[in-house]
C-alpha cells in the first residue's frame, strides 16, 4: 500500500510488519487522541503525538480539537484513501502515568516501529494501567494541603485542622464520585464540609492563624490543570480549546468560592 | 450551644458517620466471614502446652474434655 509509492529514502523508515490501512490507523488514532486528552495532555501535545505516529506508518493526520469532541483525518498519499473519525472525549481522571506512557508509546512507535498489534495491546495496557490507591490518595491529599497552609504561614494547629478537614473533604469527593454525583455539585458540598470543619480552629480558640487553616483548607479543590492547560492552548492558539478548558475551570473555581462562602457565612467567619 | 456550634458538630457527625460506614464497609469486603461476636470455648483460644491438638486424631466431641 504505502510502501509502492514511497521513495527509497522513506521506504527504510517503514515497519518491517504489513502496515495498518488508514482506516484502521484513523480508529486507533481517534481513541489514542481522546484518551490523551482526558488524561490532562495539552493540545499541542496531542498533535505532535498523533502526527508522529501516523507518520511512522507514512500517512499524515490532520486533526482538530473541540473542546468535547477530537475529529482526526488520517490520509494514506500512497492509496490517496483517507478516513476521517469523529469520537466524543469522554470523562476520566486526569493521569501523568497514562499522559506519559502515551507519549513514550508514541516515541516508542517512531524509533522503533512495532507491529501494530502490539501497539494496540500495548496502548491497552497503558489506559489500564492502575492508579493510584484510594487509600494512599486520601492521606496523601490532606498532608499537601496541609504543607500548603505552612507555606502560607499556618502554625502547627493550622496545619492538623487543614489535614483533618481536607481529609473529611477529600473523603466526600470520593464518595459522590463513586456514586456519580455531578462533579459540581461534588466541589460545592466538599467545599462547604472542609470550611466549615477548618472553622474549628477559631470556634475553639485552638491556634493562632485560624483565618488561614480555613483558607487553606479547600485547595485541593482547585482546578489546577484545567487553568494550566488553558494557558498553554491559548499560547498555541488553540483559541476554542483553551476557552473551553478555562470555562470549565471558571466554573468549578465558582463552585468552590460558593461552597467555602456558605460554609465561612454559617461560622460567621468575615471575607475581608 | 451557639449556631456555628450547632453547625460544626452536624457537619463532624455526618463527616464521622461516613468514616465509620466505610471503614465498616471495607471490613466486610475483606473479611467476609468474619463475625464480630463469637461463641467459643476456652481451649480455642489459650493453649496450654500439654494439651492434645484437635487435628490429630481425636473427635472434635470427644476432644471436649468428655
Amino acid at each position: 500500500m504505502t510502501s509502492t509509492t514511497m521513495n527509497s529514502t522513506e521506504s527504510k523508515q517503514l515497519p518491517p510488519y504489513p502496515a495498518p490501512t488508514a482506516q484502521s490507523m484513523c480508529a486507533f488514532l481517534a481513541e489514542y487522541a481522546t484518551r490523551l486528552f482526558s488524561s490532562g495532555a495539552t493540545c499541542i501535545r496531542l498533535e505532535k503525538n498523533v502526527t508522529r505516529i501516523a507518520a511512522a506508518f507514512g500517512m499524515e493526520a490532520e486533526m482538530s480539537i473541540l473542546p468535547r469532541h477530537i475529529s482526526i483525518s488520517v490520509v494514506c498519499p500512497g492509496s490517496g484513501h483517507s478516513f476521517t473519525s469523529v469520537s466524543a472525549i469522554r470523562e476520566y481522571p486526569i493521569s501523568f502515568a497514562v499522559n506519559a506512557g502515551l507519549s513514550r508509546l508514541s516515541w516508542d512507535i517512531a524509533d522503533n516501529h512495532p507491529d501494530f498489534s502490539i501497539i494496540q495491546q500495548r496502548f491497552a495496557e497503558i489506559c489500564s494501567s492502575p492508579a493510584v490507591p484510594r487509600g494512599a490518595l486520601l492521606l496523601l491529599v490532606p498532608l499537601a494541603n496541609a504543607a500548603f497552609c505552612r507555606l502560607f504561614g499556618g502554625d502547627a494547629v493550622a496545619m492538623a485542622v487543614v489535614f483533618a478537614a481536607t481529609y473529611a473533604g477529600y473523603l466526600f469527593k470520593q464518595l459522590l464520585g463513586e456514586r456519580g454525583i455531578d462533579y459540581r455539585l461534588t466541589v460545592i458540598i466538599c467545599a462547604f464540609i472542609s470550611s466549615v470543619l477548618a472553622a474549628a480552629d477559631g470556634l475553639f480558640g485552638l491556634g493562632t492563624t485560624p483565618q488561614i487553616a480555613v483558607g487553606t483548607a479547600v485547595l485541593y479543590l482547585v482546578p489546577g490543570i484545567p487553568f494550566i492547560n488553558s494557558f498553554c492552548d491559548m499560547l498555541d492558539r488553540h483559541y476554542l480549546c483553551a476557552f473551553g478548558r478555562m470555562t470549565h475551570a471558571l466554573v468549578i473555581t465558582a463552585c468552590l468560592s460558593l461552597g467555602l462562602c456558605g460554609g465561612m457565612m454559617l461560622m460567621g467567619l468575615s471575607m475581608f | 450551644m451557639s449556631t456555628q456550634l450547632i453547625i460544626w458538630c452536624s457537619v463532624a457527625a455526618i463527616v464521622l458517620a461516613a468514616i465509620v460506614a466505610r471503614v465498616a464497609a471495607a471490613a466486610r469486603r475483606h473479611h467476609r466471614h468474619m463475625h464480630i461476636i463469637e461463641i467459643g470455648r476456652e481451649w480455642e483460644e489459650i493453649y496450654i502446652p500439654g494439651d492434645k491438638l484437635i487435628k490429630d486424631d481425636f473427635d472434635y466431641d470427644e476432644f471436649d474434655g468428655e
